[in-house]
Parts: C-alpha cells; structure tokens; sequence
C-alpha cells in the first residue's frame, strides 16, 4: 500500500463524509438511506426510491445534486409523456435550412425521474436505455451523456389506476432501491421546527464538483477485495439461486452491482478492503427489487429477501 | 392444533410415501387383516396430512395401538416371531405418524423405517431386493436431509444426489464388514416356526400327481458347475430320494433311516468319474441331490443306506456342496430286512396287475433281466401315453393304468414298474430326484430346474446289487435324451423358459440367472469356507476369528479416515488458513464464557455485540477483530501484524 493512495483516499472519504453530514442537515433522522444513496452515487449506479408521497424523496435527490455540485433537472413523468419530450427533439430551422437538434431534461448531469410508474412502458425505456447505455440515439444521430450521469427514479407503491409499474427486468437496471420511510419522532419535531427545506437546499455549499466525483468513483474501484470476501459473495449468489424461496435468484450483474456497491460503501467508511459488513449492509438495497419470491412465507415472517439471505449464508 | 404442528404434519406426505416404498416387498407376506389395517391408517393419515381432520389425541392414539395389537392378535395368534414381528414395526411406523410433535419424531419414523428395510431379509434375499433396499436407503436417507435442513434450501435432486453420495461413501465400509465379519455357521439366531414357509420342490413321498405338479415351474431347483465336462445327457441322474414303503398309492421314505454305510464298488479307471458343486435353492428339506452314484462327500454331510445325501439342518438358505460321482458304481448291500421291504405289497387291490406280472414272469423263463425287458417292452408296444394331464385312478390304481387309462407321467410309470418287479418277487424301489439339466448358454454352469422333475426305479440283482431302470425311457425316449421341453408334452403346461422361441428372452432369463448365480455365490452364500476361500486368495491363511476382528478394525480405520478426507478434500484450504483458525480460537474463547459468534455474522458485527457485553475488552476486542479484518479481507500480509494477531489472540481471556 502506496503513502500516495492513502492519502487520497483518505480524502475521497473526507469528502464523502462531509456530504453526507450535509444532506443530512436537510433531511433529518435517514443517515443510513443517505449513506447508500451517496454509495450509489459513488457505485455509478442509478437509484430508485419507492415510498409513499411526502416522505423526502425529492428533497433527498435535490439535497444531493446541490452537494454534489452537479447540474439538476426534475422530469415529472405523467401518462402523456413522450419519449422526445424526455430526450429531446430535432426541430427544422427555417432560416438555416437544417434540423436542429433540443436537448431534452435528459442531458443533465442529475436526473430527478418522479413518479416513474405514471408514465407509459415507451417513455419508461426511453429514460431506462439512457440510464443503461450514457447516450442517446435520436433521428439516427447519437449523442453522449455528460459524465458524472445519475438517475434518481421515485415510485409510488400504491397501485394506483393508470400506472404502469416498472417490470422486474427493468427493476434490475437499478442499483439500488430504496425507502425511506417516515421520520421517528425526534427527527419529526425538528422538522416541524425547522425552516423550510428548500430553502435550506439553495444555502448548502456543493462540496465537490463533477470532475472529482468521476475520480472518487474511481477510486472506489480501486478498494481491495480478497478472496475470502468473493467467496461470501459467490455464496450468496449461490444460496439465492438454489434457495426453494426465489424464483430464479441473483444474475450476475446483480453479484457485480453487490460488489461494487460494497467497494463504494467502504471507500465512505475509510476502510481499503471491502468487508463482509459492507456487503450485509447493501444487500437489501441492492437485492430485494432482484429477487422474485416463489411464495409469501418470508412476508408472514416479516423477512425480506436479503434478511433471509445473509441469515442463511455463513461469512467466511 | 396449533400452526407450527400443521406445518409439520404437511410435510408427512413423503414419509408416508416412504413407508409405504420400503414395506412393499412385505405386502405379499401379510395377512389380509393387516393389509387393511395399513391402508386404513393411511387413509386417515392422508386426511390429516391435507388438513381435513386434525391430529387425534392421546387417547385416540393409545386405542389405536390396542386395536393394532388386537389385530395382530387376531392374524397370528401372536406378537412375537418373524411375521408378526414385522408386521407390528410396520403398523406401528404407521401410528408414530399420529404423533408428530417436533422434527425428531420424523427422524423416529424414518429410522424405524431403516428397520422395516432389515426385516424384509427375513422373507427374502435376492438380488432384486437388494436393489431395492439400496434405492430405499437412498430415499430415507434424503428424507433425513430433508428434515435437518431447516431452511429448506436443497431441491429434491440436490437432496438424492447428496443422499446417494453419502451411501456410495459407505459402500467401502461395508464391504469390508462384510467380507471380514466373522462368520457365524448355522443361522445367526433360530428362525421361528413360521419361516419354513412352502417352497416348490420334491417331498418326501411320491403319489400320482406329485412330480407333474412340479413341471409347470421354471423355477431353479439347483446349478451345478462341474470341474471338467459334464456327462451326457441320459446319464443326468439326480438323485434325491428312495421311496420303499407303498400303501397302494402313495410311495414313501424310509421312517426310521439306518446309518449303516451302503456297499459300493468303485470302477478302478477314472474315465466316468465327476466332481463338480451344487448350488441348491433353498427347499426346507433336509436332502441334497447327488449325481448317481455319489463317492465322495464333504465332512458336514451324511450319506444312508439308500444312498440319500443328508444335512444336519433343513436347507433354509442357499447351500453349495462339493461332490464326487461315478456312474459305473454298482451298490451292493442288501440285508434281508431291506429284502423284504422293497418286495413289500399292499393288500390285493390290483389282483389282475400280480396276475399279469406273475405271468409274464413265468413267460421270461424267471429270468429277471428278460423280465425287465418284456414289461419295458409292454409299455413301449401296449399304445402307453407319456402325459402331463393323466386321468385320475381308482381304488386300484395299478389295474386302472397298467389295464384301463395307459397315460400317465414318470411318476406313474416308474410305480407302475416297481409294482410289477415286486409282485414278481424281485426287490425293487421307486427313486425321485431330476433328471437332465441344461447347461448355461454363457455360462460355465448348469442349470436344473423343477421341470426336471423325475422318478424312476431301481432294481436288485444278485451279482449287480441295485440297477437304475427308467420305465419312462421306455415310454418317451426323447424326455431322457433331449429332456422335457422336447419330449412332446403339452406345450402349454410346460415353463415358458423351456418352449419359448424368443430369443432375446431367452437370454435375457439366462443372463438373469448369472447374475443371480453369481448373487448367492459370492454375497447369499458368503460362509465360512468361502471366506476362507477368499481370504487364502488374497494371501491369509488360517486366519482365527481374532485376526479378522483385528484386520476389520484396522481397515475400517483407514476406510473412514479414507472417506473422511475425501468429504474434506472439498473445502479448500485456504479458507482454514492461519488467520481463521486463530479467529476460531478466539470465538471458542469467547463461547466459554458464553458470547456465541453466528455464523452469519461478520467480525465487525460481532464485537459491536461482545463490547456491550464486556465493555473492559473493548480494546483487546478491537485489536483483534481490526487485525483479522485487515489480514483476512485486506491487501495487507505484514509478518508483524500476523504475528501480533496471533499473540493477541493466544494472550485474550474473556474474564479476568
């Protein structure tokens, strides 16, 4: 181990904390959703929330993007949304004589995506190839995506008429998903007491830019992982495909998502190795929307998938 | 019935299954009354299993165990021997069932079930229940997977591989118990009464009826397999029994046998002299059947005065004996006792049948030799019919054959002629035993079967002692020569195995018999001589009951260590290095004073939950578990880390 990639690291982690600490001003009493957002974030993974209306969601995404110093655009998807109006239109110019090419809310470095489940199943894979590919083929013309690229996808759980609720295949092409949950009491009152968020948001100072996110995402794949640590992972993977309980268990894009996420989470923590906790600690998030269950039993235990899973698989 | 206990109840249905899979074979043996008890049982269980009626009580429970009882009672008058035995483990295998209250009573079942597999060894011990038991072990065996796996997460046939794995692992062991286990001889304990169960074979007496009853068979009465060629055909006399003593219908032993030797002159030239082993299917007698005339015999045996071969013990299992046979041995011993025995007649019921023999015998000049040849000759000219369907005889059956029906099978023909050498004053025996035999089409052995069934005559003369005579060779030639499939009886009474022209069954029979020849050789058969055969083979001589207990217990030392490697071969090593073992340490330490470290749960994790616990250590507690994270999950492999990772954890104690 390098002084040099201490050092470094040692700062990615600074940062990190610091912006964690600052989201956290602003929403009060979720440091561990915070965390695994800023994980994700970190992981170049694309995140979706899903919880009732009015829990945070997107004051989370908007504290985040103000932190991280990145360019913000909100798409409220509804049922008459289209794909062009997602990523942009070619419109004739009269007096050049040429189409010319409107960006759509796409081309942004953060994406607020609410209320995903609204719009209709063609203008969903529009956003979704985008988050998939980081470009965008429109007219036969294909245009990148600014780097950093992070979508944060918000879904409401009740099955309301008139929504079209994102298929597992596409569930998978997010990281992680999250909820958020109420505040408990405490958190609740100084809510109550506290000025208003958004304006709270316009005062956070960003505490890093696009440029130094791309490196801390690198440095994050830089984090050390032994074979020992593989091996918990294979195991899991393992038990989740030939447990009774799932249909067909994790992909291996689902073992590489859990990985990567681990490396993120332990850059955050400070650590130069991924441990076994790290992996334990994004399992939820990264696995529960993964895993089709073959029947309710893990529900009247009050289990959910990863719970069942990590009890099950002994780290080695 | 509280939720839990349903759960358990529902998961049944493959126990029962079970159950019923290793009870097969047992079914044909059960009484009527049993049978329905069982299927009674199930039924019930059934209902439970899909929850449609609850579990039954105690009481419930304790009546029905009476009831079996009763039943029992009931069908065999008892509780204990083999069958009721048996039939009792099995009914109540059925009523643990009911009472299902934690896994372990499962686990209770299923062992019973590994119980209910031993018992069907009493019935039978052919190869194909051997193949069943195996397929049985593996299924209950998965079943005990099943129920220790309480997550559930091995699908049905990860659980038979793993099950069929273990048994192959324990395949080494017991072939080295088997083959080394001491060898007890006679049976290991007295089987009771009821284990002479019928089997087909020859009896003791002779009546019409009794040999062409046993045609219809194509069971196996014996293999042979001779050390050089065997004879021809016609000289393929089996030997069983003499039957001396006649009422008029049935013919019979000897009561009271005497042991004195018979006399036998022995052709000095080797030229028609054959040694050759019998494999003899149980038949529950006490007889064994030799090549006429037997000379030599193994020390166990027994040889009477009618030249019968006899054991000490009815033949209750597959017995193999060494035999030596001349067919030019002439027997010469007759005391005037035996004289008058073998010219003994039952009162006149068949006057014309002595009238007749009276006078062909004065038409033969006396001469007994020309006597012989003229009633042969009768037989062969008077329109005789060889048959496998006679008409039945009356009261005076000689006169009835010889005179009014004419048809009539071997048994028939040789009573018939012993009748008439005895009304003509010359001693004379009927003899059963079979005659022919087919050698094994690809295998060095021959096969005799229960169609082989015959009886023929002896006949004294003065300067030859005893003589075979075969009336039915007068009759049908071509039964003795080209035996019984070809003797042109009816088709359609005969063995499939002896007239069938398919090849492909054929063989396929054939080869069937191989392989169960070689079956109770090597495993049914497996006695003392042939484990000393065996062990002189691979080089131990006179090897003492001792010696074995000593060799078994060395092999099965190596087999295990053999097979426990093998199961630990798997795990690689580089998950037990250096750095978990002293972390295993270190949560041994820690479970003596009561801190148990889960299996999922990581080292960070774990010493959140010891510092709480001893809040004194949290120094030690850190140290260590920093260290073992960092030299287990990081790049770092400093000497001086592990070193100290090591004495901290030599040095940690969990109390002061």
């Amino acid at each position: 181990m390098h002084a040099p990639d201490t050092k470094i690291r040692n700062a990615a982690t600074a940062i990190l904390q610091h912006a964690a600490d600052n989201i956290g001003r602003i929403i009060l009493g979720k440091d561990d959703q915070i965390r695994l957002a800023l994980t994700c974030l970190v992981a170049r993974g694309h995140l979706l929330i899903e919880d009732l209306p009015g829990v945070g969601k997107t004051t989370l995404a908007h504290a985040i993007a103000q932190v991280m110093g990145l360019g913000f655009q909100r798409i409220q998807f509804t049922s008459d949304l289209l794909p062009a109006d997602v990523l942009g239109v070619a419109v004739y110019d009269r007096e050049r004589t040429v189409f010319e090419f409107h960006q759509g809310p796409i081309f942004s470095h953060f994406i607020l995506a609410d209320e995903v489940n609204r719009a209709t199943p063609k203008t969903q894979s529009a956003l979704l190839e985008a988050m998939e590919e980081y470009q965008v083929t429109v007219e036969g013309e294909t245009r990148d995506l600014p780097q950093p690229f992070f979508v944060i996808a918000t879904q409401n759980p009740t099955h309301q008429i008139g929504t079209y609720p994102l298929p597992e295949s596409q569930l998978d092409r997010f990281l992680m998903r999250l909820h958020l949950g109420f505040p408990d009491s405490l958190a609740e009152r100084e809510l109550l007491q506290g000025e208003d968020r958004r304006d709270m948001i316009e005062h956070i100072k960003p505490v890093l830019d696009g440029g130094k996110l791309i490196s801390i995402q690198k440095q994050a794949g830089n984090i050390h992982v032994s074979n020992a640590l593989l091996d918990y992972v294979q195991s899991l993977l393992d038990f989740s495909r030939n447990s009774p309980m799932f249909e067909f268990g994790l992909s291996p894009r689902g073992g590489i998502a859990l990985l990567s996420s681990a490396k993120a989470l332990a850059l955050i923590d400070g650590k130069e190795f991924v441990l076994p906790e790290h992996i334990k600690q994004v399992l939820p998030a990264v696995v529960n929307h993964r895993l089709v269950k073959t029947s309710d039993e893990l529900e009247t235990k009050k289990q959910t998938a990863a719970d069942f899973i990590s009890a099950s698989v002994p780290v080695p | 019935m509280d939720t839990s206990n349903h759960k358990l109840t529902m998961r049944l249905t493959p126990v029962l299954l079970g159950i019923h899979i290793v009870a097969l074979p047992l079914y044909p043996h059960m009484p009527l009354l049993v049978l329905l008890a069982t299927a009674i049982l199930t039924l019930w269980m059934l209902l439970i299993v899909s929850g449609r009626i609850s579990q039954p009580g105690r009481f419930v429970v304790f009546m029905l165990t009476v009831m079996v009882v009763a039943v029992l009672m009931k069908s065999f008058g008892t509780i204990f021997g083999q069958q009721p035995g048996s039939a009792m483990l099995l009914l109540l295998s059925f009523l643990k069932l009911f009472e299902m209250k934690s896994t372990r009573d499962i686990a209770i079942v299923i062992f019973m079930g590994f119980f209910l597999v031993a018992s069907k060894f009493f019935y039978s011990q052919s190869l194909l229940i051997a193949i069943h038991v195996f397929i049985v072990v593996v299924y209950l065996t998965s079943l005990l997977i099943v129920f220790s796996d309480r997550l559930g997460t091995t699908r049905f046939n990860a659980r038979m591989y793993k099950s069929l794995r273990m048994i192959i692992q324990a395949v080494p062991l017991m072939l080295i118990l088997f083959v080394l286990f001491p060898r007890i001889p006679g049976p290991l304990w007295g089987l009771p009464k009821d284990a002479q169960t019928a089997t087909t074979g020859l009896s003791d007496e002779m009546s019409p009826g009794s040999i062409n009853r046993l045609v219809g068979s194509g069971e196996v009465a014996f293999r042979v397999k001779f050390s050089d060629d065997p004879p021809m055909r016609s000289e393929l006399y089996w030997r069983g029994l003499a039957l001396p003593n006649y009422d008029g219908k049935t013919w019979r032993i000897e009561n009271a046998p005497s042991y004195a030797q018979p006399l036998l002159v022995v052709p000095d030239d080797e030229d028609t002299r054959y040694t050759y082993t019998v494999m003899l299917e149980p038949h529950n007698q006490r007889w064994l059947y030799a090549l006429e005339s037997m000379i030599e015999y193994e020390g166990l045996l027994v040889v009477t005065r009618e030249m019968q071969l006899l054991t000490r013990n009815k033949v209750m299992d597959v017995m193999s004996y060494t035999l030596r046979s001349d067919t030019r041995v002439e027997n010469r011993g007759l005391f005037e006792p035996e004289r008058r025995k073998n010219l003994a007649l039952p009162d006149q019921l068949n006057s014309k049948s002595v009238a007749f023999a009276r006078k062909l015998f004065n038409e033969s000049n006396r001469d007994s030799r020309l006597y012989i040849t003229n009633v042969l000759k009768h037989f062969r000219e008077k329109s005789f019919f060889y048959t496998l369907s006679p008409p039945l005889l009356g009261e005076s059956a000689m006169d009835d054959f010889l005179f009014g029906t004419r048809r009539g099978f071997c048994e028939h023909y040789a009573s018939a002629f012993v009748y008439l050498m005895r009304a003509a004053g010359i001693p004379s025996r009927v003899i059963v035993g079979y005659q022919g035999g087919a050698m094994h089409p690809f295998d060095d052995y021959m096969i005799v079967r229960q169609s082989d069934a015959h009886a023929w005559a002896e006949v004294w003369f003065v300067d030859e002692g005893w003589v075979r005579v075969d009336p039915t060779a007068a009759v049908s030639p071509t039964r003795i020569e080209n035996g019984i499939g070809n003797a042109g009886l009816e088709r359609d009474l005969l063995p499939a195995i002896l007239i069938s022209d398919n090849a492909i069954f054929q063989r396929a029979r054939f080869m069937w018999d191989s392989f169960h020849n070689h079956w109770n050789q090597w495993v049914v058969g497996y006695n003392r001589n042939r484990q000393k055969e065996l062990l002189e083979l691979l080089g131990f001589y006179n090897a003492s009951s001792g010696d074995l207990v000593m060799w078994l217990v060395v092999l099965m030392t190596c087999a295990g260590s053999l097979v426990a490697w093998w199961v630990v071969r798997k795990a690689p090593a580089k998950q037990k290095d250096v750095i978990r073992l002293y972390y295993d340490r270190f949560c041994r330490t820690l479970e003596k004073a009561g801190i148990v470290h889960y299996p999922n749960e990581g080292a960070s994790e774990f010493m959140a939950r010891v510092v709480k616990i001893l809040p004194a250590k949290q120094h030690e507690l850190s140290m260590i578990t920093g260290d073992y994270e960092r030299l287990r999950y990081g790049s770092d492999n400093n000497e001086k880390r592990i070193k100290r990772y090591i004495r901290a954890v030599r040095r940690f104690r969990a109390r002061h």
